[in-house]
């Protein structure tokens, strides 16, 4: 998981897109040593535990959970991982330009 | 759908612990009722301890031990502890979580003929106790399975005590999405389901459930919630997160980016 994410996130640094962590390890100072260790360049919201307000309000019983947003914030894709990852995101992006494009032709 | 399923199968290792925690007033003398009730509790706990030190020694130990501490573990004792106890306090409410623990300790000790007969008195002797709400957690690996579902219907219809009714619906729409969820995506059955979930969260709204702090209401409201705001498609919902510099931000920030939320946990 992590080696990917950082793969994608390096791709992508200059596309539309964010990669946002929800972190259940514990408090601000806890995750930022885990950050500072593994290399995490990405922003978290603070959960501090696997009973945080996210996780509890999510429904979320196991980790990782994956959810992809569409530039709309829409839900398009659930528990994508590695590869899959990869490819909902690409086709979002893709989505997000074509539509760019379409707005541009109509503009005129 | 099936979330919430595993994690009621995780209740019954919590069962012992979180029985003792649950408040019966008592009935006939109440003194000798707390006097049970006590005992009740502080024998728990030290199931609970004997069974966390059997697991230490049995990490610690090479292989040769290892066999010998298996012919050693906590529950026979335990089992015969609970049982006395359930005898002595026979006709009070700490008799039904006695057998209860019974129930468990039984299990596993592996003596299943010893967790049934705990079933039969209690279905016997305890059907209208308040005590009993932690039943229909215990029951479904004692049972078959439709005697599972009559007692759940059972509980449902003549207990007159909204914890143990509560614990019987809960446990019936559990039910319910276990086998939707060995047949394969249903739409119908997912509907149906999330009524079962809107009708718990109106029902037992106020009702707590006799593990964990939450009602049996919030927990079927958490799950209504996620069925109805965390499906693809929807909007995902708005919600404050503070970030690991303790600034405040919303995920509704990010429109015009694409964005993968990924809950983890470095552990």
């Amino acid at each position: 998981m992590l080696p990917h994410e950082k793969t994608l996130v390096k791709r992508l640094k200059d596309e539309p897109f964010a990669l946002i962590g929800i972190n259940s390890d514990g408090d601000a100072e806890k995750v930022k040593k885990i950050l500072k260790e593994q290399e995490i360049p990405w922003r978290q919201a603070i959960d501090e535990t696997t009973g945080g307000p996210w996780a509890s309000k999510w429904g979320v019983q196991g980790w990782p959970t994956i959810y992809v947003l569409d530039h709309k914030g829409v839900i398009r894709f659930k528990d994508v991982r590695d590869e899959d990852m990869d490819k909902a995101v690409n086709q979002l992006l893709e989505e997000l330009k074509a539509e760019q494009q379409k707005a541009k032709g109509t503009g005129k | 759908m099936n979330r919430l399923l595993r994690a009621s199968s995780l209740l019954a290792g919590l069962v012992l612990t979180l029985c003792a925690t649950v408040f019966v007033a008592p009935t006939s003398d109440a003194r000798q009722g707390d006097a049970f009730q006590q005992k009740h509790e502080a024998l728990t706990k030290e199931y609970e301890e004997a069974k966390t030190k059997w697991r230490a020694e049995y990490q610690a130990a090479d292989k040769a031990k290892r066999k010998e501490l298996n012919t050693k573990k906590p529950a026979p004792e335990y089992l015969a502890k609970f049982q006395a106890l359930a005898d002595e306090a026979k006709g009070t409410e700490t008799a039904p979580k006695a057998l209860i623990s019974v129930m468990n300790v039984a299990m596993e000790a592996r003596r299943m003929p010893e967790a049934v007969a705990a079933y039969d008195t209690v279905l016997a002797n305890y059907l209208t106790s308040p005590a009993i709400d932690m039943l229909p957690f215990v029951a479904q690996q004692i049972v078959a399975p439709e005697q599972y579902e009559a007692l759940l219907t059972k509980l449902q219809e003549s207990s007159p005590h909204k914890n143990v009714k509560g614990a019987a619906a809960f446990m019936q729409w559990q039910m319910a999405q276990q086998k939707i969820s060995m047949a394969g995506g249903d739409p119908n059955a997912d509907a149906a389901i999330l009524e079962m979930a809107k009708k718990l969260a109106k029902d037992y709204a106020d009702v707590k459930a006799p593990f964990g702090d939450q009602t049996f209401g919030q927990m079927a409201e958490a799950f209504v919630f996620v069925a109805e705001n965390l499906t693809i498609g929807k909007v995902a919902p708005d919600q404050e997160a503070i970030d690991e510099n303790g600034v405040k931000f919303k995920v509704s920030d990010y429109r015009g980016k694409v964005v993968v939320l990924d809950f983890w946990g470095y552990w």
